[in-house]
């Protein structure tokens, strides 16, 4: 270790010794800049978000209440026919005359009771019902932090005064959310009463408002979706993706459709760029975005690196990576176009090799420790796995594209090694153990030390103390990290009476490996 | 001897780095410019190890304490300095790369600078044969860990890989150095 920190010390002094003295130019620049807008948008894109490990199934798909306003205008001898929907996922419908009189309610379906709880809404005024059935749906919790929009619909056979009704709708709403302290969304749309919409809602069994909001997102043209994969996804979720495919042509968006229940922008490209094992400074570009995969909302993290371009689909809820698509491109290209593919390839997930190997090696999960998995490109796509098992180290190479196992090794630390190249034909028969020879053969961990387990931090410490005759309160400075010589080891440096020392211990057994003594 | 005084470097730097940074973003240049003495190294040579260019990362150089001076007031207290400084020069380094269109050219092979005062080189230096034989990621691990005094768990948080990966590439890294330095004989 003491010659790594030789190199290290002459490293650090070197690159002390060539830095430019820049200083000035920085006071200059800082000058130039205060002329400029002070505001600027930093986010570290390094930082973690913490990934909420429940999933969040139990959340109603859709709210739907379901305000059906039967409105007549003075004016009109015919019956002018309003239907107001207000969408959450309760289904209740109101009757309503033209002096806003509440006629009749009718349940349409389970939700719905609830919800009316058994109120008696006919003969009260709209605003009055609308009040008391939002305050009710708050109150059973349909809506909450991360489901919040609601959706209004207003139908009308003749077009006329659908814009005042909803408005005032929406306004009303809107102020409910305010008094709630919840940040709401509205949408407002205006349909007609359509033959296609009504057999779409009976079809899908979806309200009509539902129905008719997808009708409108189907007719954008805006996404490639049918209507039966949107009919799976909520209110609040066909919301989200309506802004994010800025497909809201017809409809009016108040508020933004929370989007609390995903695992956010950031948290996905770090998913993403994990599962491909690409580090920071090769990403050229790397940009997310929500998208719709077979009923469920997910991230499509796009990275685009030194010829290739992946795209990574994450579960927006759990953040489970679902698909990996590799494109090999020109080196040539702008990284802000991406322009001749020559290939797409799809590549297994870190999550499916896990499961190969382990039925492969016939060990469960939990036998295995300090599972580590890593894509590599060099030759065929390939997984590198290597895991822990008792004192044997195991390692895989598995096909990215197919999941073939290409090779496994096992070693056991005090030198004994059993390897195994498989060959690409499953006809060939498996070849001789190969000369699979590491360093760990040559620097043998001591057969006295407990080989079977692995210690924790403290016990390092314990170990490293006790050596040198001291104990925790008599030392300074004590320091323990995690190092790499021939396997995994402790770190423990501490200071006693102006001398400082340096342990160095195995992880796996807690021998002690090497002692450095500095004054 | 110099591993205590680096260590002892590093914890004052963090609780340090931190307070000062507050200061800078009460618009104190004077703190600034402790930062630099303290960090310019760190930065200079991770930029260095991005770019493999010397110029390019004089500018890197420059343009960070720039933003620090900008940004500060963004930096939450009590959250990685060191970190958030580097992440501050990796974006303008990412940037550099775009602009220079440098993804289809090679590196340019890194001699140390010439006016570079009285610290006498022992043997071939060490820093060339890091940018010469390192891969951008080996050279920027072992950057943030020997000059920037970064822990490797610091590092793979920073980089959003796990601990065992740093530790392995580092130690690879060390080794492809000592190679190369070796063959120089």
């Amino acid at each position: 270790m003491s010659q790594n920190d030789d190199l290290g010390r002459r490293l650090k002094a070197e690159v002390e010794a060539s830095v430019p003295e820049v200083f000035d130019e920085v006071l200059k620049g800082i000058e130039r800049e205060k002329g400029k807008t002070a505001v600027i948008d930093f986010s570290s894109a390094t930082k973690k978000k913490k990934i909420p490990t429940k999933t969040i199934l139990s959340v109603a798909a859709a709210f739907a209440v379901l305000l059906i306003a039967s409105y007549s205008w003075l004016l009109s001898p015919s019956k002018n026919t309003f239907d107001v929907e207000i969408d959450v996922n309760p289904g209740v419908l109101l009757e309503v005359d033209k002096s806003e009189k509440v006629t009749d309610v009718k349940i349409l379906n389970t939700d719905g009771e609830i919800v009316l709880d058994g109120m008696d809404l006919e003969g009260s005024k709209l605003d009055v019902a609308v009040n008391a059935l939002m305050f009710s749906i708050i109150k059973h919790g349909y809506i909450d932090e991360m489901t919040n929009t609601v959706l209004v619909t207003v139908t009308d056979e003749n077009q006329v005064g659908t814009k005042n009704v909803s408005d005032k709708i929406a306004n009303q709403v809107s102020s409910i959310f305010k008094e709630s302290s919840l940040e709401g969304s509205i949408l407002v749309q205006s349909a007609s009463s359509d033959n296609e919409i009504k057999k779409l809602s009976e079809s899908l069994s979806i309200t009509y408002g539902k129905a008719a909001l997808i009708n409108h997102l189907v007719k954008s043209e805006k996404t490639n979706f049918s209507a039966d994969l949107l009919s799976k996804l909520s209110i609040n979720e066909l919301n989200i993706l309506m802004n994010e495919k800025n497909a809201a042509d017809d409809v009016t968006v108040i508020g933004q459709a929370s989007r609390k229940a995903y695992i956010g922008d950031e948290a996905a490209k770090a998913i993403a760029r994990n599962s491909i094992g690409v580090y920071q400074s090769d990403i050229r570009h790397i940009q997310s975005s929500i998208d719709m995969d077979d009923g469920i909302i997910v991230y499509d993290v796009e990275i685009i690196v030194s010829g290739a371009v992946y795209e990574i689909e994450i579960n927006a809820l759990t953040g489970a990576v679902s698909d990996i698509e590799v494109d090999a491109i020109s080196e040539k290209d702008d990284f802000s176009e991406t322009t001749v593919i020559e290939t797409t390839t799809h590549l297994k997930t870190k999550e499916e090799v896990k499961e190969i190997v382990l039925s492969h090696s016939g060990l469960s999960s939990s036998d295995c420790k300090f599972f580590e998995i890593e894509l590599d490109f060099e030759g065929i796509a390939h997984y590198e796995v290597e895991f822990y098992v008792g004192s044997t180290q195991y390692e895989y190479k598995v096909n990215a594209e197919n999941g073939e196992i290409l090779s496994f090794s096992s070693e056991i630390e005090n030198g004994e090694i059993g390897s195994t190249e498989i060959a690409h034909e499953p006809t060939n028969p498996v070849k001789a153990p190969s000369q699979n020879v590491s360093e760990a053969v040559s620097e043998p961990y001591s057969t006295e030390a407990d080989l079977s387990s692995s210690i924790d931090k403290d016990r390092a410490i314990e170990i490293a103390l006790s050596h040198a005759g001291l104990t925790k309160d008599m030392v300074s400075d004590l320091e323990i990290e995690f190092s790499y010589n021939s396997g995994v080891v402790y770190e423990v440096e501490f200071v006693y009476n102006a001398v400082e020392y340096e342990y160095e211990i195995s992880l796996l057994g807690g021998e002690i490996l090497d002692v450095e003594k500095d004054s | 001897m110099l591993l205590f005084s680096v260590l002892s470097q590093e914890r004052v730097e963090n609780g340090d780095l931190d307070e000062l940074i507050v200061q800078v973003s009460h618009g104190n240049t004077a703190a600034l410019e402790k930062i630099y003495v303290e960090t310019k190294a760190a930065v200079y040579g991770f930029a260095l190890s991005i770019l493999k260019n010397s110029h390019q990362a004089e500018d890197v150089l420059q343009d960070t304490y720039i933003k620090i001076m900008s940004a500060a007031h963004l930096y939450n207290q009590g959250t990685k300095p060191m970190s958030w400084i580097m992440t501050i020069t990796k974006n303008l380094a990412l940037m550099k790369l775009r602009e220079a269109g440098r993804f289809s050219d090679p590196p340019e092979y890194y001699e140390p600078s010439v006016e570079s005062h009285a610290v006498k080189f022992e043997n071939k230096s060490v820093l060339s044969a890091a940018l010469r034989v390192l891969s951008e990621e080996e050279s920027a691990i072992v950057m943030m860990h020997c000059v920037s005094g970064m822990k490797h768990r610091e590092i793979a948080d920073f980089m959003g890989i796990p601990l065992s990966t740093v530790l392995s590439k580092y130690n690879r890294a060390l080794k492809k150095m000592k190679n190369e330095l070796k063959e120089g004989f």
